[in-house]
């Protein structure tokens, strides 16, 4: 089965094991508890409509428990950089962001993997402070929960021009791979390029693809099956192809294997089974008990067990020698006590072999073979020190290490004039792996040229291997000639557990790094038992650019992640912080971190990272941002989140600014806030006697009053969500909602206020405040005046003392109190001002239980 | 009710030149006209458009205040009180065979959703130069 075939009706998916089935999503827990605990690999039938759809892009701005599921967002070209702003205090504040990944690349150490990735948190501003340990978050995973020894967490402060992670510029959480795998300058994101850590980029791409043999016979349309032409390969074989393909031009294509080449001996659990190792009563000699097949191909040369005219003879043999078996005879081959490597002596076959067990024939157990997982005397599994340098030519003699052989192909991905595969391996690439162990290995392929490739993976079927790539070597032992295959040479080996870093030069210029060994070994490549379903996934592409930007006033985050075994994705990286980042405070003229939206404002105004701003401190009405400010403080309304706005900071102000009872605009040529409910000189609710125009005042046919809609002025309920959030936790978005008193009626209005809004106060006071204005403000006027009657500033109360009689004796009054919006100097000397109703009670209602909260 | 004079004064840093309209026996006199000005406390930015005689400014003059966008200060005033101040940078400039038009505005105009434009004040957004190689378009 091919894992990476697919059609209209689903797809055949192969999983290492029932556990990583269940990981996956591909089967239940029930499933996995039905099967055996070594049932080994697992065939998944995909529906179509069970095909992962690709994530969407998870807000950056904060992150909802809905979300939890999606998977790590990636950063995209031309997207905002997000600005952490906010300071916690006893009752408010906090934020979560959810940053995007710059770079992903992953690691296979043996018997597990590891990612590599980096996120750009955001602008530093003067400083960004480092997130709250118990606040990082992958998923719904606290990464603090985990063993700091399988993971680790770096983060910069954005603070300089060069925020690119090195192991001297950030601040550090847990310890795995902390300090190792970095380039000689320190620098985190690396690629292995001519034979060192180079600065890189890079990205992870899921081929979803599988290599190997399959037992079962191929499809009617598929390739044919290899002919089962010897006892050694007694079942056909069904070679399975991997084809990958670059998505986009690279210096090195990174290919991670994960070799689940488990054989399936079905004699086991016999009494000294193939692969039962023995010693003699002095411990002196060294056995291991071989199968039937392995003493057929001892006993004849290979060119006479390839040759069909032969078969039925074979046939033959192996049928007496395994009923000699199954009466008591096993088949010893004697191992060189210090290597454990084949000596070149017949075959033994002793017919008493298990009446002989404790009395000639012992138990080994040297050499850490000490992992018995069967009942059946005698058999144990080798246990490799994890520390010590592999035996290659131990390891690869040993029957009961499966082993497969395979050749890579290449061709361009950009240039459609040829079709051929051209072979990129001079000789057959060797993968093997401790019997059922996983093994976890990278093939790092260097291009000849930043180029994208078509790339083939193609076993090499073990019966051609032996024709090639073998030789048998004859001995006789003065009364039986015996054969024995031996690698022409040696060969590259994958096997990735504590091995060293090999390289090879391939064809056409490719060079191939990769772990494991090169050497010479013993016996045939394939077990001498009906093996089937040797299955090398390919469980990640890593693409990788040699690239080194700076990130310049960013803050970027580094995770080291270890997996378990394998890993297939990882959860949206989610980071706590108390505060923003620290700014230039216009209330201190100092540094530090605010929850004050002016201050924000003043920010995204005067400041660019590293710079100043398109606005010189100069065109700030710095008194009416303290002002702005001091009753925000004095009115709990905090801004604690982030900013993500793909528009100008001049819309994000001016739209964001009501939420916080302000307007903001332009007053004598500077930027300046006014508060909506009160004088912007004076700070009270009520216009001085002085700010009064009558008739006198303004230009007759100017004077104009415009109300609202009905649907504009009615009573409704005002619901306005905020964030209640925790120290360390995600945000929780809540709704409070304000009326009038004894409103039922059915118009409903809502605000999210979440992005910002951490208070239930703030959230009442803003509905409060939507509310008078529905309610209060009912309309506006317009008129034109001489300049020099009142004070006209945007933000100014006053009154109009206005009377007209009409010849038919109606009177019109107006005597109400506004506030400047706007007012145009015209060149004539005339001021066009535009303003808004504002009753005197105006910021009573909003700041007192007039409008209460409806439970 | 006394009548109030009310003129504009101008002056341009850059060329160290600073005139007003009104009083035309002063040696800083200057005819210029001058549009509307606005101050306000909604979402708008403004600009001011100035129309000089020709040959007030050299040629030369108007294309660096135009390339550079030199700060200009025009004042709205009586001779006893200052109604409005507005400083801002020549944003455009115009010539025709009587008249130097100058256009000063605000740095913060305000910008359409997702286009960024100069003379704007930008989000900081990534980019291939500062951020590097991102992962692959799907397009």
């Amino acid at each position: 089965m091919d894992s990476s075939s697919s059609s209209a009706d689903g797809y055949w998916k192969v999983f290492l094991s029932p556990t990583q089935a269940y990981w996956a999503g591909a089967i239940s827990l029930e499933t996995v508890k039905s099967l055996p605990i070594d049932a080994g690999p697992y065939h998944h039938y995909v529906q179509p409509q069970e095909k992962v759809a690709i994530a969407e892009t998870t807000p950056s701005k904060r992150i909802s428990t809905y979300a939890l599921s999606t998977g790590q967002s990636v950063a995209g070209l031309s997207e905002t950089i997000p600005i952490l702003f906010g300071k916690r205090t006893t009752t408010s504040g906090g934020l979560v962001i959810a940053p995007n990944a710059i770079y992903q690349r992953m690691h296979s150490e043996g018997v597990y993997e590891w990612l590599r990735a980096a996120y750009v948190i955001g602008e530093g501003g003067i400083v960004l402070g480092v997130p709250g340990l118990r606040g990082i978050r992958l998923g719904s995973t606290v990464i603090d929960s985990k063993d700091i020894n399988y993971w680790s967490f770096l983060v910069t402060n954005g603070s300089t021009a060069d925020n690119d992670p090195t192991a001297s510029n950030t601040t550090i959480y847990g310890t795995f791979e902390a300090s190792s795998n970095l380039t000689g300058a320190g620098e985190f994101l690396t690629g292995t390029i001519n034979r060192g850590e180079v600065r890189c980029f890079s990205q992870v791409i899921d081929s979803d693809q599988t290599f190997g043999f399959s037992g079962e016979e191929p499809d009617c349309d598929g390739e044919p099956a290899e002919e089962a032409s010897s006892t050694i390969t007694p079942v056909s074989l069904n070679p399975i192809q991997a084809f990958i393909t670059n998505t986009r031009s690279c210096e090195v294509t990174e290919i991670g294997l994960a070799a689940a080449l488990a054989s399936n001996p079905s004699n086991k659990n016999d009494t000294a089974p193939p692969g039962s190792m023995w010693t003699n009563s002095t411990g002196t000699l060294v056995y291991r008990v071989v199968s039937t097949g392995t003493y057929i191909s001892s006993s004849y040369p290979s060119d006479y067990r390839t040759n069909l005219t032969y078969k039925n003879y074979l046939d033959s043999a192996y049928a007496n020698a395994q009923r000699a078996w199954d009466e008591g005879t096993r088949y010893l081959q004697r191992l060189d006590p210090d290597t454990l490597v084949p000596i070149p002596i017949a075959i033994l076959s002793d017919s008493d072999f298990l009446e002989e067990i404790g009395v000639d024939y012992l138990p080994y157990t040297d050499a850490d073979r000490n992992r018995n997982t069967t009942p059946a005397t005698g058999y144990a599994l080798p246990a490799p020190d994890a520390c010590a340098l592999p035996d290659f030519t131990q390891i690869l003699s040993d029957p009961n290490n499966p082993k497969m052989a395979f050749h890579i192909y290449w061709r361009s991905a950009t240039n459609a004039s040829s079709d051929a595969w051209r072979q990129l391996t001079t000789q057959p690439l060797i993968i093997a792996c401790v019997d059922s162990t996983v093994m976890f290995s990278t093939l790092k392929l260097q291009h000849p040229s930043f180029s994208a490739v078509q790339y083939k993976i193609e076993p090499v079927l073990p019966d051609d291997f032996g024709r090639n790539y073998l030789q048998y070597e004859t001995f006789y032992d003065g009364t039986t000639t015996s054969y024995q295959a031996e690698s022409k040479g040696s060969f590259p080996i994958i096997y990735s557990r504590n091995a060293p870093i090999q390289n090879i030069d391939l064809s056409d210029g490719f060079k191939l790094e990769y772990k494991g060994g090169y050497d010479s070994f013993y016996g045939e490549v394939t077990l001498d038992d009906q093996t089937v379903n040797y299955a090398v996934g390919i469980n990640y592409i890593n693409e990788i650019i040699q690239d080194s930007p700076n990130y310049p006033y960013m803050s970027t985050a580094v995770l080291n992640l270890r997996g378990f075994k394998g890993m297939t994705s990882t959860g949206q990286l989610s980071l706590y912080y108390d505060d923003g980042a620290e700014i230039y405070l216009l209330e201190t003229g100092s540094t530090g971190t605010s929850n004050m939206f002016p201050e924000l404002a003043n920010y995204l105004l005067t400041t660019f990272p590293g710079g100043t701003g398109a606005v010189p401190a100069s065109s700030i009405d710095t008194e009416s941002f303290l002002k702005a400010i001091t009753f925000t403080r004095a009115n709990s309304l905090f801004f604690d989140g982030i900013i993500t706005e793909k528009s100008g900071a001049f819309e994000f102000i001016a739209e964001h600014a009501e939420f916080f009872l302000l307007r903001f605009g332009m007053n004598q040529g500077k930027y300046a806030f006014t508060i909506a409910t009160q004088d912007s000189s004076t700070g009270t609710s009520t216009a001085t006697a002085t700010q009064v125009l009558t008739m006198d005042d303004i230009i007759a046919d100017s004077y104009s009053v415009e109300y609202k809609t009905l649907q504009d002025r009615e009573e409704a309920f005002i619901n306005v969500t905020y964030r209640v959030q925790e120290q360390y936790m995600l945000g929780e978005d809540r709704t409070v909602t304000v009326a009038p008193a004894g409103y039922t009626g059915s118009n409903i209005i809502s605000y999210d206020l979440s992005d910002f809004c951490t208070t239930e106060n703030h959230a009442v006071t803003y509905a409060r405040f939507a509310l008078a204005t529905r309610l209060k403000q009912t309309h506006g006027v317009s008129f034109t005046t001489f300049l020099g009657r009142i004070n006209l500033s945007p933000g100014r109360l006053f009154t109009f003392n206005l009377s007209v009689t009409t010849s038919l004796g109606s009177t019109y009054t107006n005597t109400e109190q506004y506030q400047v919006v706007s007012t145009v100097y015209q060149p004539d000397g005339t001021v066009s001002v535009q303003a808004i109703h504002a009753p005197t009670d105006l910021s009573s209602v909003v700041f007192s239980n007039t409008y209460s909260v409806v439970t | 009710m006394s009548a109030t004079a009310y003129y504009q004064t101008l002056t341009i840093y850059s060329l160290s030149l600073a005139v007003q309209n009104y009083d035309a026996s002063a040696a800083d006199f200057l005819p210029f006209q001058i549009s509307s000005y606005s101050d306000n406390a909604g979402n708008e930015a403004d600009e001011v458009n100035i129309v000089l005689p020709l040959g007030t400014l050299r040629q030369s003059d108007v294309e660096s205040l135009i390339t550079r966008g030199d700060e200009i200060t025009v004042i709205g005033r009586s001779v006893t009180t200052t109604f409005w101040e507005f400083t801002g940078r020549v944003t455009d400039a115009s010539f025709n065979l009587t008249t130097v038009g100058l256009t000063i505005g605000s740095p913060l105009r305000p910008v359409a959703a997702g286009l960024q434009l100069a003379g704007t004040v930008p989000f900081r957004v990534l980019t291939t130069a500062n951020a590097g190689k991102l992962p692959v378009s799907v397009r």
